[in-house]
């Protein structure tokens, strides 16, 4: 069978990166144009700053892929683009980048949605095996998927309130971690002890997460220990916060194997990149043998090379899109 | 030769096509939504009815603002991917110069764009498109306080003024703009005149602070 190559784009937040992927698994060469020293300045991601960002890099980027692949577009057989969910001014330039060279090439457009593209991150470490239970966990998104096939995608529960990824962001402002915070926090936790007292997050029969308690209660903890003149420790309290968001959300993943009899599971998004994450999986997976795939940990974070591997299935299957796509801020994945 | 000029600044789809220089057509379409849906469409269409590929443009011409922020990066992205695509570089062109280019309208123009808040881009232009004012993003009463006998030209209606409605030509623009220094696609940037509202804020902030 011929080989197929996918050229992705990927803009849904602040990386403007492009990739070129061959048959669904291989990445050929990825390029990832990152904002974030532009964005720590402001404490956050700032929408307009991204878009305009994206903008001035987005040929750059376009040029390095093929260099870096040494390749030419005419070898490429479609165009991806994350059309959603994201910053609706970043998806914008990504989209209109992917259209222009659907057209100007004549190549087939596909269409991928975000979080598609995360847990396809994982077709790059190693073929998925169905079914299987997808547990994405980032800045915007807790969710548990189970997936009987290539691009079924069934959400079975998904947090309530705050994505893991905000809660682990607010903390690490409460405790003056800079942005961004989240992989600060994961770092401090493995200096400290779990000696503070906080509540477990939503711990229920059903597969859903809820993170704004764990959250109000560390704001309040700092507070309280500020107002009676104690100095908090930072790695302790990044410690326990840690241990407990990790602990329901290994509990709860673990649940949803047994329960739908899968033994494949697979972690996708940023909050993937988390050590504890990683850690405490790897022990249970081995434990209850299940086959435990995480993205090698530049696939955690966006980039254009999962959405490359999560395009290839809709290519197979002729799932494309017509030049009138537009961007989507929000959008079910399904 | 063939050339193509593209303008999305404001709720407008603009497209022409030009044969050595001539205009050959174009689509001037309102959008107040969905820019980004429509204008590839309106893209194909006009290629296509002029059976014309993307690939046998010679020249390039794009607005590079100022305008909505979002509908420069449109046509701006598309024009960018376009260069990159066909080794070319890109014409840059003010809107305010576009707004300027109004048929029926004579003497001295003031070109304004409503950047809320009692804000404006403006500019001034003579009837040969020379810049006469420079474009810039400024208070509207502090410009018609230092601008006065010109004709204001304009889609927004302000108070105490009156504005005629823009009646683009194209071929005028791309007459004045033909010899005009072209820009790599990498270089080029949108002109937005404007610094985000954080940006704004976090420059007040220093400047505090020292």
């Amino acid at each position: 069978m011929k080989d197929t190559y996918i050229f992705a784009i990927e803009s849904s937040c602040d990386e403007t990166s492009a990739s070129i992927i061959k048959n669904g698994c291989e990445e050929i060469a990825t390029v990832i144009s990152t904002q974030i020293s532009t964005h720590k300045e402001y404490g956050g991601v700032v929408p307009e700053i991204a878009s305009r960002l994206h903008i001035n890099n987005i040929t750059l980027v376009l040029e390095e892929t093929l260099e870096k692949a040494n390749m030419k577009m005419e070898d490429i057989d479609a165009i991806a683009v994350t059309y959603g969910p994201g910053l609706i001014g970043s998806l914008l330039v990504g989209v209109e980048a992917a259209k222009a060279l659907s057209m100007i090439y004549d190549k087939p457009l596909i269409p991928v949605h975000h979080i598609a593209g995360h847990i396809y991150a994982n077709n790059l470490v190693k073929p998925l095996k169905f079914p299987l239970i997808a547990l994405v966990v980032s800045g915007g998104h807790t969710e548990l998927i189970y997936m009987k096939e290539h691009y079924s995608f069934e959400r079975i529960g998904g947090t309530l309130d705050d994505a893991i990824g905000e809660a682990y962001d607010k903390v690490a402002r409460v405790v003056g971690v800079p942005y961004p915070g989240g992989p600060l926090v994961d770092k401090l936790a493995h200096e400290g002890e779990d000696s503070y007292s906080l509540p477990m997050p939503l711990d229920d029969d059903s597969y859903n997460f809820s993170f704004s308690g764990i959250k109000s209660a560390v704001m309040n903890l700092v507070n309280n220990e500020r107002q009676k003149g104690n100095e908090i420790v930072k790695e302790n309290l990044c410690c326990s916060f840690q241990n407990r968001v990790v602990g329901i959300i290994v509990k709860k993943t673990m649940k949803a194997l047994e329960d739908y009899g899968v033994n494949n599971l697979i972690i996708a998004g940023g909050v993937s990149a988390n050590k504890g994450l990683r850690e405490t999986f790897k022990v249970e997976c081995e434990k209850n043998g299940i086959d435990l795939t995480i993205p090698e940990i530049k696939y955690c974070t966006d980039n254009a090379a999962m959405i490359g591997a999560a395009a290839y299935q809709l290519y197979l299957k002729g799932r494309f899109c017509d030049i009138d796509l537009n961007a989507k801020a929000s959008d079910k994945l399904n | 030769m063939i050339s193509l000029f593209v303008d999305t600044a404001l709720s407008y789809i603009r497209i022409a096509l030009f044969k050595d220089d001539i205009l050959l057509d174009f689509i001037n379409e309102k959008c107040d939504k969905n820019m980004s849906s429509l204008f590839d469409v309106k893209v194909r269409d006009l290629f296509s009815r002029n059976n014309l590929s993307l690939n046998n443009v010679d020249k390039i011409y794009t607005v590079t603002g100022p305008g909505s922020f979002t509908g420069i990066r449109v046509g701006m992205t598309f024009s960018k991917v376009l260069a990159f695509s066909l080794n070319k570089k890109i014409t840059p062109i003010s809107e305010l110069q576009v707004l300027a280019s109004s048929k029926g309208v004579s003497g001295t123009l003031a070109s304004l764009i409503d950047a809320r808040r009692g804000y404006v881009y403006a500019g001034c232009y003579d009837s040969n498109l020379n810049s006469v004012i420079p474009d810039k993003y400024i208070l509207l009463e502090e410009f018609l306080n230092c601008n006065k006998n010109v004709s204001y030209i304009s889609y927004d209606s302000f108070e105490h003024i009156s504005t005629d409605v823009p009646d683009i030509d194209f071929e005028k623009i791309i007459l004045k703009n033909k010899d005009k220094e072209q820009v790599d696609h990498h270089v080029l940037t949108p002109n937005y005149l404007k610094l985000t509202e954080a940006e704004e804020n976090l420059r007040k902030k220093k400047l505090d602070d020292n």
